[in-house]
């Protein structure tokens, strides 16, 4: 199974950053299991950064691979589109037998 | 996501996004009449979705006719009396652009065929096609497909015009629509946009924040997402509200409000510090008129600190005004002063500063606003100087009267200077040289906004690696000449007229210090209530001045003002207010109201003994003779210090602690 290259751009430290922050690393650590590599940048802190210069907004989530470079961005607490950007599916329902 | 459009399931109902098609005739162009019949009864059918059919059988009745009318389409004869060749076309084509030109000639073949099209008529068809019940399909077609372009035109107009930005992106982040909103408010190209799958977040019914960080400035942003379905295919229509104006005042309301708590409670606690404070400074200088020369360097430093402490609290009472907005005449230099002690933490260890004051000009401002624009210049001049070398640098702070007569206030540190980027940006709202959560970036912006609200202008000049100079400049006006000196009160003469002073203040501390301080020359009465001494007044007890604290529990001192003034008028107006900083409304609207004189707390003994004594004066100058009988005798004649009227204490006088014992005379001196 390909490891997901995933990297959160914030800008600057504030409730909303954090909250962005937390939200991706639940969600890796749940649905991704393992399988990725998340790093964040801080937009303000290193603006000539060649991926900062290409995303549109803050917070957004940035998918370098499997497969082509994907932006997510807003409210990275609405999974479904998460899931739709990174390409993933829903978990399966634990069986409760 | 929210399901909103789903067009399988019929046609989208609603308020009508525009007025309905206006029904307009079509126009016949046909020199032949039987054909030009033909026409119209074929198409007859069509007249629910237009109106008549209207004839023109030469060119030159089609465009005098089309000068006045609109119609939704145009069937042309290209063989008419008035015209050769495509010119018909080419001239109806240039009058009606948008309306489509159908052609019909006795012959076609492929050239003037595509001559035709290429000219722009919507179809060429041939004479005998005229009599063909396909006709009116033809035509109508070619209408509703018109209409459809304009629907389409007239949509993308709107969309095009909408403020906020409008995105639609498919389920594999393909974008299949943006407006030139979005490409503003993200500040990119339409190829920049397009080149990696993009998708918006935000839970339902919720709005997602976003931020766009450019190097000139930053925006916000509100999203909200929505699904659109169509034919079974997923597409999210994202809208952006750019809600950066909106956070500007937010932040700054907030602010505010903060400024507003910090100066509530500043006045607050200047309140509750003057009262003990009042009573060390008084004690102080009465123990330095008792001690015959002992302790003189203890209660000399201890003397001058009660002072600093008390030059910082009307400092602080300076950021505490609660009446932000009045302007007012005003001295910059008391302010600058007054500032410069509130920074002088910051600027201690950095450099030396120096107030070079060389303009003797006042202005129109508010003091409160104003010490607020100083004191963030300050600190930022201070801040832009290492820690250490105090002795190598320098904040100097000058006034001086420049153009146009204007009041210069110059900022100059030998600081760091700023560099050319960053000076671009200094006055932008939330940019910041320091680490995150040092610096909130307002305070130049907030700065800029208070300087202009009161006329001015703020500027700057700045090197790197020399200094910076900002400059605050304001129209002039004429020098104010109310002196607020600080200066020591001059030692007071002894007293000409033994007066009976009523005091009245809810803290015995108060109390005892204006007792010790007053009893050597005048007999003083202490209570503390308002209660308490407005009996004694109404029982007849006579009093030359009376002391009274404005802010007490129960009985304020402008309920006592006011029952006095019922009971003994003349005395109301021998009443002086001692105040620690009047900080409710009420209060303050009373003082500016009232003629009577004050005593901010905490005051001098000096200062105290002069207004007593020269109210005593006015006291006896007002009374007329024949009063004075109806006087206890109590009153002792000039100059004779040793007689001294022991009054009964009624129940609620306070005669204050176990030092009643020690009295004083009328040096203040105890024995």
């Amino acid at each position: 199974m390909e490891r997901f290259d995933l990297r959160l751009y914030v800008a600057g430290r504030n409730p909303q950053t954090q909250q962005a922050i937390e939200c991706v690393t639940r969600f890796c650590g749940t649905e991704l299991r393992g399988r990725y590599n998340l790093e964040v940048i801080d937009v303000l802190e290193h603006p000539k950064n060649e991926g900062v210069e290409q995303i549109l907004a803050t917070p957004t989530l940035v998918k370098y691979a499997p497969g082509p470079r994907c932006q997510i961005v807003g409210d990275l607490s609405d999974r479904d589109t998460v899931r739709l950007g990174l390409g993933i599916s829903r978990p399966a329902e634990m069986d409760s037998t | 996501m929210r399901e909103v459009c789903q067009d399988d399931e019929g046609p989208v109902t609603g308020p009508a996004v525009y007025p309905p098609h206006a029904r307009v005739p079509i126009l016949v162009v046909e020199d032949n009449l039987e054909d030009a019949e033909l026409v119209a009864m074929r198409l007859g059918i069509l007249r629910s979705v237009t109106r008549d059919v209207v004839h023109a059988a030469t060119l030159g009745e089609a465009t005098a006719w089309l000068s006045k009318h609109r119609c939704e389409a145009i069937i042309l004869d290209l063989n008419l009396p008035d015209s050769k060749g495509f010119d018909a076309l080419v001239e109806l084509r240039r009058l009606r652009p948008s309306v489509p030109t159908v052609v019909v000639s006795g012959f076609v073949d492929h050239a003037l065929h595509s001559a035709a099209m290429e000219l722009g008529a919507e179809e060429v068809i041939s004479k005998d096609e005229l009599d063909s019940p396909l006709l009116p399909v033809c035509i109508l077609s070619i209408i509703e497909r018109n209409r459809a372009i304009e629907h389409e035109r007239r949509l993308a107009r709107i969309l095009g015009a909408m403020p906020d930005a409008v995105v639609v992106t498919s389920s594999t982040g393909a974008i299949e629509y943006a407006n030139d909103s979005a490409l503003t408010f993200f500040g990119k190209s339409r190829d920049e946009m397009t080149r990696a799958p993009l998708f918006f977040a935000a839970p339902a019914d919720t709005c997602a924040e976003l931020c766009v960080t450019r190097s000139n400035a930053t925006r916000f942003g509100i999203l909200r997402v929505t699904e659109l379905r169509s034919h079974g295919e997923v597409s999210f229509l994202s809208s952006i509200r750019d809600i950066t104006e909106q956070r500007k005042l937010e932040t700054q309301i907030l602010l505010s409000d903060r400024l507003a708590s910090l100066g509530l409670i500043a006045a607050s606690v200047a309140h509750e510090i003057n009262n003990p404070l009042g009573a060390v400074l008084a004690n102080v200088e009465l123990a330095m008129k008792d001690s015959n020369g002992d302790f003189r360097e203890e209660l000399t430093d201890a003397h001058s600190a009660t002072l600093r402490i008390s030059q910082i609290v009307r400092d602080l009472k300076l950021f505490s005004r609660a009446d932000e907005s009045s302007c007012t005449t005003l001295d910059v230099h008391p302010v600058l002063d007054s500032v410069a002690r509130m920074a002088a933490n910051e600027i201690r260890h950095r450099a030396t500063l120096i107030m070079d004051y060389r303009a003797e000009r006042a202005i129109r401002g508010n003091e409160s606003r104003l010490s607020q624009v100083f004191l963030n210049l300050m600190v930022n001049a201070a801040q832009s100087i290492p820690e250490g070398n105090a002795e190598g640098n320098e904040i100097r702070i000058v006034t001086r009267v420049g153009d146009g007569d204007r009041l210069l206030i110059e900022f100059k540190d030998t600081g760091s200077g700023i560099p050319p980027d960053v000076q671009r940006r200094l006055f932008g709202l939330f940019f910041t040289t320091k680490a995150a959560g040092a610096g909130s970036g307002l305070g130049l912006a907030i700065s800029q906004r208070i300087v202009a609200s009161l006329g001015g202008e703020l500027s700057f000049v700045s090197e790197v690696g020399k200094g910076t100079c900002f400059t605050v400049s304001f129209p002039s006006v004429a020098a104010v000449t109310t002196p607020r000196s600080t200066r020591a009160p001059p030692s007071i003469p002894l007293a000409e007229r033994r007066g009976r002073v009523l005091v009245v203040d809810d803290d015995a501390l108060v109390l005892n210090s204006v007792r010790w301080s007053l009893e050597g020359e005048h007999e003083v009465v202490c209570f503390d209530s308002g209660a308490g001494a407005l009996a004694a007044v109404v029982g007849g007890e006579p009093f030359d001045v009376v002391l009274c604290d404005l802010l007490m529990p129960r009985t304020t001192g402008m309920d006592l003002h006011r029952a006095i003034e019922r009971a003994e008028p003349s005395l109301a107006r021998k009443m002086v207010f001692m105040t620690g900083g009047a900080f409710t409304r009420r209060a303050r609207d009373f003082l500016t109201t009232k003629p009577n004189r004050r005593l901010e707390k905490p005051f001098r003994v000096e200062e105290l003994r002069g207004l007593v004594n020269e109210l005593v004066l006015q006291s006896h100058g007002e009374e007329p003779a024949q009063d004075r009988r109806h006087r206890p005798s109590g009153y002792a004649p000039k100059g004779s210090a040793d007689q001294r009227r022991d009054t009964e204490p009624p129940e609620s006088r306070v005669s204050g602690t176990a030092n009643a014992s020690k009295t004083r005379d009328a040096g203040g001196r105890r024995h």
